[in-house]
């Protein structure tokens, strides 16, 4: 509450101290459901930017800080996903034209295969199974029931199993 | 337990969850289950060992620029910088004061001669001259005895003259005696920006049609 206070009246200290508390929650939640490390960094940027402008419209009453913060990247990056629907630049079309690397890591694989999961589902495998929230948090963040939760999560599992699955397989 | 049920808790499971003995019993009877447990379980491994991504150093910078920059806007001015503001208030303060406190008069001479255009007026809505006058201006002073003032009012060029049954008003008030030499009255002083004190007659509508001098205030430098 103090450093709140300390960065809403314009403490360079305390807003340092937020920034390095939760960005790297930010930057995992964003990069996960991107998959590109530069969009996630730009999402960063633009969730505490918006802290910056918005240090009042945070509500201590109504939840942490950081599960706050996680529901503005989420909305900052619906927005941007409705943005980038509109357009399909050229390098996505020779993406998913051209086929898979073979000497990816696995580490990489797993990521693509997240990336290319449907929002609703990715958004469930990211919050439980990367950033380990509990199925009470992540419906609060998500604005959903926990049912619904836990079903979005256990049908992302089921098409990453398959997914990975089938890459093994060919792989061999 | 069947394979319908096994599904249903075969992920929490391969999570860490806790399983029933049961449920571990089918998976060790029915091979299908046990593919799909398997397949759970490496994802979770794989899962588990993502290198933890770090966002890039220069991102911190970046934003503590703009948190700066915002923070210089918002910022309510220092106190250092309304000292000089306060100093020019005082000094503002003081400069009225002084002006206001007792200014060097300078009698005008017992009757202004008056200009060969203007006619003489009679002060009809002015009270008798041995009674006080009503002052429209009240100014927080010593209270001071009444000063008969015996100079007539003398119409302002190019006006109507009061009505006989049009009621005026009086009014004590500082002309700048530029602006009444302008208006034709022979006033005789060497401080062009000087203020006279003077009674001025207004009639019903708004506009002033005589005045009367009462002295004349020169600046003080």
């Amino acid at each position: 509450m103090d450093l709140l206070r300390r960065f809403r009246d314009g403490d360079r200290d305390a807003f340092t101290s937020i920034y390095r508390a939760h960005h790297p929650a930010v930057f995992r939640f964003a990069l996960y459901m991107t998959g590109d490390r530069n969009r996630a960094a730009d999402v960063t940027q633009d969730v505490f930017v918006w802290l910056i402008h918005h240090a009042e419209s945070y509500d201590p009453a109504r939840g942490e800080l950081g599960a706050f913060l996680l529901g503005v990247t989420r909305k900052i990056l619906q927005r941007a996903n409705s943005d980038a629907r509109r357009f399909v630049p050229f390098a996505d079309v020779r993406e998913t034209a051209a086929p898979a690397q073979r000497d990816e890591s696995e580490a990489d694989e797993l990521r693509r295969a997240i990336a290319a999961l449907p929002e609703r589902y990715r958004e469930a495998v990211v919050l439980c199974d990367l950033e380990e929230k509990s199925y009470e948090e992540a419906a609060s963040l998500l604005d959903c029931a926990l049912g619904t939760v836990r079903s979005r999560l256990h049908r992302a599992r089921e098409l990453l199993g398959r997914k990975l699955k089938a890459r093994q397989g060919c792989s061999v | 337990m069947n394979c319908r049920q096994f599904k249903g808790d075969i992920i929490e499971w391969a999570r860490g969850g806790r399983i029933s003995a049961d449920a571990r019993n089918h998976a060790r009877s029915c091979r299908e289950c046990w593919n799909l447990f398997e397949e759970q379980s490496l994802l979770s491994e794989r899962e588990r060992s993502l290198d933890v991504p770090q966002a890039p150093p220069e991102l911190e910078a970046t934003l503590l620029d703009e948190f700066l920059r915002v923070r210089r806007v918002r910022r309510p001015r220092a106190p250092w910088v309304l000292v000089p503001l306060a100093v020019a208030v005082v000094l503002l303060l003081a400069f009225m004061l002084n002006k206001t406190a007792s200014p060097p008069t300078v009698r005008i001479p017992s009757r202004i001669p008056t200009p060969p255009a203007i006619a003489k007026m009679t002060p009809t809505p002015a009270p008798p001259p041995d009674t006080p006058r009503p002052v429209a201006i009240a100014r927080p002073r010593k209270p001071r005895m009444p000063q008969v003032i015996e100079e007539p009012f003398v119409q302002i060029p190019y006006t109507q003259p009061l009505a006989p049954w049009e009621r005026g008003q009086i009014m004590r008030m500082e002309l700048p005696v530029a602006a009444l030499i302008a208006q034709g009255f022979p006033i005789a002083t060497s401080d062009a920006g000087a203020a006279a004190r003077a009674d001025v007659l207004i009639g019903e509508d708004g506009r002033a049609r005589a005045v009367r001098l009462i002295s004349i205030s020169e600046r003080s430098n």
